[in-house]
């Protein structure tokens, strides 16, 4: 797994790659009621914002780690955003083919950026 | 750093939102900008707000009152011109919700009201919300804002924001219901016009320089925004294909129902009727559950009851 700056993961997965936020992230968005995915076929840019999460804060975009298009999107999230909060790194966005990876750091690079 | 500040006199509402999005989307770096505008009379719901669930429709319709989505999150609320909104879009580095927050503590103090921050996103005087606010974040920049009730016309609102009760799921956010106070309940006489002018003093004196002035004369992204939020589409489209609530009457009886469309599917649906038939109301439900919108073109049944339910069923969900 890997992870932004702007506080997202990637997993490879066979020829997919999983997306979601960090723990530190929805931790920090507090309760998380509402997200907005793109659909599948969709193109995502590694730096731009692909998603929406709403929290009983505030809505916040989400910013994709790669370049590729959509192949699939979790629809558990969209009915039960909850699950985020319970477990971010099982709380998968979206599988995307990945044609370019963006600005990666790694796990430990990643604890070192939130300490 | 920069600070920038106007006090809009449009009343559109979605000239507004759309004003207030364009400065999002083109605040300059290290600035920020404290804009101040009101709405004519509407009821703005927030980014994922479902109308048919958290608004009264028909008594909005029936008075012509404007239905906004705002891009920001959190339950709906009720704009008239004795409530002022403000502003904060500023650049990631300089947003700070508490720093901003004491903007409008430090103009309200100009008139002897003691403003308290409760909770994550309420304003509020012994301990009544007169202020909601609001955020959104994205790569660079950042907007705060809220509302500040200062004579709104709360029988309106109340009414505008009861929906009828629904048995179904939720889905979307829920708005949360407050006690409300008017500020010119406490501060007697005050205006939305003389704390616009409070809060620039207040912006300016936290930020310890003189704002420029922002501008927010309507420009072509203005307009193409404004068309497009004021869109049915935009307001109710993404939902429409998930709930209906019908309530209709009968020579045998009255009827209510909730469904839940999804991708065009009757997913669930209940029916509560003072009918003395219930076997056909279980029947009609039964019938209906699982059956695309297209499919409830072709079931017909010698019961007229089930049909009249059917056919209700069918003016609702294949009208749009």
């Amino acid at each position: 797994m890997k992870f932004t700056s702007t506080h997202e993961w990637v997993k490879k997965e066979g020829n997919l790659s999983a997306v979601g936020i960090t723990e530190y992230a929805a931790g920090e968005l507090g309760d998380i009621v509402f997200v907005q995915l793109p659909e599948v076929g969709d193109n995502v840019v590694a730096g731009e914002a692909f998603a929406e999460v709403e929290s009983v804060k505030a809505v916040e975009s989400v910013l994709s780690p790669v370049t590729g298009i959509v192949k699939a999107i979790n629809e558990e999230i969209i009915d039960s955003p909850e699950l985020i909060n319970e477990d971010a790194y099982s709380a998968w966005f979206v599988k995307v083919q990945v044609e370019q990876e963006g600005e990666l750091i790694s796990q430990q690079e990643y604890l070192d950026l939130i300490k | 750093m920069e600070i920038y500040f106007a006090f809009g006199r449009n009343t559109n509402p979605y000239i507004n939102l759309a004003t207030e999005w364009d400065k999002v989307q083109n605040n300059a770096k290290n600035s920020i900008c404290l804009f101040l505008w009101q709405n004519q009379n509407t009821v703005v719901i927030g980014a994922n707000q479902n109308p048919y669930r958290e608004l009264n429709l028909d008594a909005i319709k029936e008075n012509g009152t404007s239905i906004a989505r705002r891009r920001t999150g959190g339950g709906a609320v009720y704009h008239d011109l004795g409530n002022l909104n403000f502003s904060f879009i500023a650049d990631k580095s300089l947003y700070d919700a508490k720093k901003q927050l004491s903007v409008v503590q430090m103009a309200l103090k100009t008139f002897g009201l003691k403003a308290e921050i409760s909770g994550r996103n309420d304003i509020t005087l012994n301990g009544r919300k007169f202020s909601g606010n609001a955020y959104y974040k994205d790569k660079n920049n950042c907007l705060h804002h809220g509302t500040l009730l200062i004579n709104t016309d709360f029988n309106t609102m109340k009414n505008y924001l009861s929906p009828r009760e629904s048995k179904l799921k939720k889905y979307g956010v829920s708005s949360v219901k407050s006690r409300v106070i008017n500020l010119a309940d406490i501060a007697k006489n005050v205006t939305p016009k003389d704390i616009a002018f409070s809060l620039k003093t207040a912006f300016e004196q936290v930020y310890g320089q003189k704002s420029k002035e922002l501008d927010i004369n309507t420009n072509d992204n203005i307009i193409a925004l404004a068309e497009a939020w004021q869109n049915d589409n935009y307001i109710f489209g993404k939902w429409k294909d998930f709930d209906a609530k019908i309530e209709q009457s009968f020579e045998w009886g009255t009827v209510e129902i909730d469904l839940n469309l999804a991708n065009d599917t009757i997913e669930e649906i209940f029916i509560s009727s003072d009918s003395l038939y219930p076997k056909s109301i279980e029947k009609a439900k039964e019938l209906l559950t699982g059956k695309k919108s297209n499919d409830i073109n072709f079931l017909a049944t010698n019961d007229t009851v089930m049909m009249d339910i059917i056919n209700l069923v069918r003016s609702k969900i294949c009208l749009n």
